[in-house]
């Protein structure tokens, strides 16, 4: 009896291992594929060719409102913000610096001078923007953040919650410097803290996956003292749906716009237009009034219409117009004689 | 006829109707009598068409005395009177070869035009059959683009193509239900038309003839023929 349990469990063991393995597999293969679809999706639409003519309109409206009032810290913030989304860098800090000439606490201008800066890896100068503009509003949440996950990355998680924490007490709604809290307390081997942390930030944000992620590996590592990083079933198995969903989609996306014909690389110019002189649908009488599948078309010496009707195994003669001149033929296998009269002739 | 797929007319009137599944081009008057009819012999094994063979004509094209013929995977040249001349490439999807001729047209001047759909270029060569230039290149051909005289343009699937009088060679694009004009030195002009049934839009077009600025199009899936004329 023990043994006959024992090789049943045994056997439901290999059976799981299996169904396991097998999800394994198809999770690498479906990560593959979605790598190659989207890669080529990506490709298609960094080599097409884009336009940027609305945002340089918008620049330049923006640069003419500041012409209109040099002054106005408000024009040129919207200037520099113009720039720096359309990534013109360069220019948009230059805009910045003029801002914080006549507004020298604008929190505005220099959060997005960080942000800037951060982009363009000069951490040490970003990090000193964003502290100024927390010294002159310590509740700057977008700042904080910014400067936090900066701190984040070089690891000074000390320094981090200097940061977060009086931002997060000026902005408790701010999901996010919750979250950097929790991070920075779950380094520092602060667990209970951190969960604490990514709660609330879960109580503001209900949809931050982050934050539900650091709140369960905080809790382990509060119960077992170290991560767990074991692949569950069911874990794997909604990977799996959500990876062939994309990839379907990456297909589709794909063929959609080979099919649409956007992957062509000359444009034309928008304003040409295909000029309709004459549709003609049909001889209009006779025993097939219609065109069927009409495969082809040629002129005749005085301007006349050669049709062949492929699916009414015909040809129209059409005039000029369009009206009906003549048509003939018929649907044959047989082998006509050199000099024969048309066997059948509908229409006129 | 059997499902005809290509027409041409001279300038006598005398028509030549590529006949597919009857594997032969038929030639009738302007008033439509039957003239004539060749290759003459079919049934005839393929590689010797000389000798009298089986072609599968996709499209006929006439100008001055030849007549030629796409005959899938080669270009068949005959006299008028359906004698047989001299034939150009075989099967194949490099640039020497043909993969799936179905439209050709020909100007007096001894030039010849060629939708290899297959291979999604168009070609235009010598009457000899040396090449001018191409365009387009089938995906994963794109080495092609090295050789010279061959210029970049992404075709669905070119079916047909024509010259116009002024050297524009106008191609039909049956997948994109598209018009592309190229000058005659291959440079890309414009595209027309869009996927539809309204005027100067198509619906898988096949069959393409000019005259003037003005242009033929067979709009095989719309069941009916345009006339448009591309505004440049």
């Amino acid at each position: 009896v023990t043994s006959r349990v024992a090789s049943g469990s045994a056997s439901r063991v290999t059976r799981v291992t299996r169904a396991r393995r097998w999800l394994i597999f198809t999770f690498v293969m479906l990560v593959a594929s979605n790598f190659a679809v989207w890669s080529l999706v990506a490709y298609d639409w960094l080599t097409q060719v884009r336009y940027t003519g609305s945002a340089q309109e918008e620049i330049d409206a923006r640069r003419e409102a500041v012409r209109d009032a040099p002054d106005d810290p408000g024009a040129l913030l919207a200037l520099a913000y113009a720039y720096q989304q359309t990534g013109r860098y360069d220019d948009a800090l230059f805009t910045y610096d003029a801002v914080l000439d006549l507004l020298p606490s604008e929190t505005a201008a220099l959060y997005n001078k960080g942000v800037i800066l951060l982009k363009l890896g000069e951490t040490a100068a970003a990090e000193e923007v964003l502290r100024a503009a927390l010294d002159v509003n310590p509740g700057h949440a977008l700042a904080a953040a910014t400067l936090a996950r900066q701190l984040v990355d070089d690891g000074d998680y000390e320094a981090v919650l200097e940061v977060v924490l009086p931002a997060a007490e000026r902005s408790p709604g701010a999901a996010e410097l919750h979250y950097l809290a929790g991070v920075a307390h779950e380094k520092l081997g602060e667990a209970e803290m951190a969960a604490e942390r990514y709660r609330l930030a879960l109580h503001h944000y209900p949809d931050m996956g982050e934050a539900r992620e650091g709140l369960s590996s905080s809790r382990c590592n509060a119960v077992n003292g170290r991560g767990h990083t074991l692949l569950t079933r069911t874990r794997l198995l909604v990977a799996n749906m959500v990876l062939a969903v994309l990839l379907v989609a990456g297909v589709y996306v794909y063929v959609l716009r080979m099919a649409g014909g956007g992957y062509v690389v000359l444009g034309g110019d928008p304003v040409l237009r295909l000029q309709p002189l004459l549709t003609v649908t049909g001889p209009g009488s006779g025993q097939y009034p219609e065109f069927l599948r009409p495969l082809d078309a040629a002129f005749g010496p005085d301007g006349e219409i050669w049709v062949v009707d492929t699916g009414n195994n015909r040809l129209v003669v059409l005039g000029r117009s369009g009206g009906l001149i003549r048509e003939f033929g018929g649907f044959g296998v047989t082998q006509p004689l050199a000099g024969s009269e048309p066997e059948w002739s509908g229409g006129l | 006829m059997n499902q005809p797929a290509g027409i041409d007319v001279d300038e006598n009137g005398t028509v030549y109707v590529a006949d597919p599944r009857n594997n032969h081009v038929q030639v009738f008057d302007r008033g439509g009598t039957f003239l004539r009819r060749f290759p003459e012999a079919a049934g005839v094994p393929r590689e010797d068409v000389s000798a009298g063979t089986t072609v599968t004509p996709m499209d006929v094209a006439v100008a001055g005395d030849s007549v030629y013929v796409a005959d899938v995977d080669r270009l068949l040249v005959f006299t008028n009177e359906g004698e047989f001349l001299r034939q150009f490439g075989q099967a194949g999807t490099d640039r020497v070869h043909f993969d799936g001729l179905t439209g050709v047209d020909a100007t007096d001047d001894g030039r010849i035009y060629l939708a290899d759909s297959g291979n999604g270029r168009v070609l235009v060569m010598e009457a000899n059959g040396e090449k001018i230039w191409s365009v387009g290149t089938s995906l994963g051909q794109s080495e092609l683009l090295t050789e010279s005289h061959t210029y970049l343009y992404q075709f669905g699937l070119p079916r047909s193509v024509a010259a116009m009088d002024d050297g524009t060679v106008a191609v039909l694009d049956v997948v994109d239900s598209t018009l592309v004009l190229f000058t005659g030195e291959g440079e890309f002009v414009a595209r027309y038309g869009m996927r539809g049934s309204s005027p100067a839009e198509f619906s898988s077009p096949g069959g393409i003839d000019a005259a003037g600025d003005v242009l033929l199009i067979a709009d095989t899936w719309n069941h009916r023929i345009q006339v448009v004329e591309p505004a440049r």
